[in-house]
């Protein structure tokens, strides 16, 4: 059950967008796929979508190829920057539309949400703002009967109340109905409690890809004197360091050596996502 | 013991209650859920038999997945403090600021005092001395 | 069979370019007027409706305004794909949904004629069919009948044409469709000449004989002793029915091939 991407490959022009991509997406659960500005997000979800296809790879919704197939697709909602619907027609055309195709359509909980959120149905899609285009999109993707929803850059243009109301409502709604939500974003500090489970992409390849909980298990800040931090950290896999004055910080991502004595000086920390996230993409940058 | 204001109820007009948590970004959130409300059942912002707020009101309010919000109220309810009742809510359990009094007294001996004992030693300070420093410490 | 969500999306074509061809006639319509009020230095007396009227080939308006709303469906696909719709749905639905459209426009049509006083209430002087073939068989009902057919047919057939040589131009972002285009122009100019040119040589000559030998044979060209009226319509229904089949799976193979343009 659920969704299961399996070895996608995909180059544009030659250049590699995507390399041997795989990832289960389990129902029932909030995810996070992380990555900088052209990881590689976007192509990996419109590929899940089939709005473009891969190289090489499959995705499969409950066993079933998404590829050509209403069904699985019709269980799958994507959100994305891109806007697809047509610019003339009035926000309460779209709803109806994404009824006919979709089969159902929570009309009052969209209403609903496009009151909160200030939005005016009757205005045209091609007049909305950004922030009222993501917000629009946003309310069909919460109203919308499909059991997948992936978030492309979701809060792209909200303001702060916005986000806050989004993020309420996207709980909500997920507490409600049990969906499967995978967010993509690279600004992460705001989502970080929100998501069960993170991926992080990071020049076309998954480089985490595990429950938030775990992977901060092993996410520490080793920090003292240089030479003692360097020396406790030897072996281990440091993935960015800092200074601070005469303090020196290593961050280390995976499990600690637990034979080895940890000199007075030195201490551990942990490490939030965001900086995890920072640390592992910068030093992936650096790499290449 | 830091005092710390932990919840301030508003109840608005669609009965969201407000709360401040103050979450760090390091410890698990999981752990933080549990020791914020084991903190707000020992200031007796919540009293015993008292609704705390659900999973999802927590969950919503602090955008924190309810499945994390839930790990960390069942170590409340492993630990006796919140018991859940069915199709109503999560109350804290009766003799629940007891129970937690008596659990941070013996944290408060292996935490504090030990120390202070070892460290007194360490500075030759006999325990009728030691006493006395208390005392006037009280 | 048809599934609910093919239900769907059929019907959504068909209203949707019912729409479209609604704005369009009113425009035709519209400009028909508007420019010869015009020309005439916006004098009403000297319009002649019922010239307009008698010109008014309902029948090709229609077909060529269907194919060429079947010329572009990338937008109705970036819709279908946002809702979940699969390639194969979207190719279905927009061959029956046209298809419906265009044989009902035909029939339209001929209703119009039958009741426009200005064509004698016949639709049949109106049609290339009838003058060319009308005569074949013995019956008139039955060349009537095959007539009907035979403009249902090849109207059919122009526009699936269209929703194919739409589905590839849909397939380029816009710099490559300006490219296509000029290649094709110069491509034309170049095979114009090159025919002219070729006709002054023997080896040429003869390559052109074949090529009218069989075009006539592909429009069941009697000889010079079979009057027009008497020609044989098999081969323009062979040919008909077969273009419409290569033009079916070639626009089903092509869709299979949209995504999402990166423009």
């Amino acid at each position: 059950m659920g969704i299961e991407v399996k070895n996608i490959q995909k180059s544009f022009n030659k250049k590699k967008i995507l390399s041997d991509v795989s990832l289960e997406l389990e129902p029932g659960k909030i995810y996070g796929l992380l990555g900088r500005n052209g990881a590689g997000k976007s192509t990996l979800l419109s590929i899940m979508a089939n709005r473009i296809f891969s190289d090489s790879g499959d995705v499969l919704l409950d066993g079933k190829s998404v590829f050509d197939h209403d069904e699985a697709l019709g269980q799958i909602y994507l959100m994305s920057e891109r806007n697809l619907y047509p610019e003339g027609a009035k926000i309460e055309r779209i709803f109806k539309l994404t009824e006919l195709f979709y089969g159902s359509f929570n009309y009052d909980y969209a209403n609903e949400l496009a009151n909160k959120f200030g939005l005016d149905v009757k205005q045209k899609f091609g007049k909305l703002s950004t922030g009222y285009r993501s917000i629009f999109k946003l309310i069909i993707a919460l109203a919308v009967p499909a059991r997948y929803i992936f978030l492309d850059e979701p809060i792209l243009g909200l303001d702060a109340n916005h986000r806050e109301l989004f993020y309420r409502e996207l709980l909500d709604n997920y507490v409600k109905t049990q969906k499967t939500f995978i967010i993509s974003t690279h600004i992460i500090e705001e989502i970080t409690n929100m998501l069960e489970h993170v991926f992080i992409l990071c020049h076309g390849e998954i480089v985490i890809d595990g429950d938030v909980e775990d992977v901060l298990k092993k996410a520490y800040l080793i920090a003292g004197p240089q030479k003692d931090v360097d020396d406790y950290c030897r072996g281990l896999n440091i993935i960015g360091k800092e200074n601070l004055g005469s303090i020196h910080g290593n961050y280390v991502y995976g499990n600690l050596d637990d034979n080895r004595i940890l000199p007075d000086t030195v201490s551990v920390e942990r490490m939030d996502l965001q900086k995890l996230f920072v640390n592992l993409t910068n030093m992936e940058e650096t790499k290449k | 013991m830091t005092k710390v204001s932990i919840l301030e109820f508003t109840v608005d007009d669609d009965e969201v209650k407000k709360m401040q948590f103050n979450f760090n970004s390091t410890e698990p959130i999981y752990l933080q859920v549990a020791s914020q409300i084991e903190e707000a059942i020992f200031t007796k912002n919540y009293a015993e038999e008292e609704q705390i707020p659900s999973t999802t009101e927590i969950s919503r309010d602090f955008h924190i997945n309810p499945a994390t919000v839930l790990k960390g109220i069942n170590l409340l309810v492993s630990d006796g403090l919140v018991e859940k009742k069915r199709g109503i809510g999560m109350f804290v359990a009766q003799g629940a600021y007891e129970k937690l009094v008596r659990k941070r007294r013996e944290l408060f001996y292996q935490d504090k005092i030990v120390q202070v004992v070892d460290e007194a030693k360490r500075l030759q300070i006999s325990k009728e001395e030691l006493l006395d420093l208390i005392k006037r410490g009280f | 069979m048809m599934t609910k969500k093919e239900i769907s999306v059929t019907n959504y074509f068909f209203k949707n370019t019912l729409r479209k061809l609604g704005y369009m006639l009113v425009w035709l319509i519209f400009s028909s007027l508007f420019f010869p009020w015009v020309f005439n230095g916006f004098n009403v007396e000297n319009l002649s409706v019922n010239n307009a009227l008698k010109n008014t080939e309902v029948g090709p308006i229609l077909a060529i305004l269907i194919s060429g709303i079947a010329l572009f469906p990338y937008n109705d696909f970036k819709l279908l794909i946002q809702n979940g719709i699969s390639r194969k749905t979207f190719w279905k639905a927009r061959i029956l949904s046209f298809l419906a459209i265009s044989i009902l426009g035909q029939l339209i049509a001929i209703v119009v004629a039958l009741l426009n006083p200005y064509t004698h209430h016949s639709w049949q002087g109106n049609s290339l069919y009838m003058q060319v073939y009308g005569k074949y068989f013995g019956s008139t009902a039955m060349n009537s009948f095959m007539g009907l057919c035979f403009i249902l047919i090849s109207t059919s057939v122009v526009m699936i044409g269209a929703i194919m040589v739409g589905s590839i131009f849909s397939l380029f972002t816009k710099k490559a469709k300006v490219y296509i285009f000029i290649g094709l122009f110069v491509m034309g100019v170049v095979f114009i000449n090159w025919i002219s040119m070729a006709a002054q040589n023997d080896h040429m000559r003869n390559a052109i004989k074949n090529a009218d030998s069989f075009l006539h044979f592909i429009i069941g060209y009697g000889g010079t002793n079979v009057k027009v009226g008497d020609w044989n319509p098999t081969m323009p229904f062979v040919v008909a029915i077969l273009t419409g089949i290569v033009c079916l799976l070639g626009s089903y193979a092509v869709m299979k091939h949209f995504k999402i343009k990166n423009e």
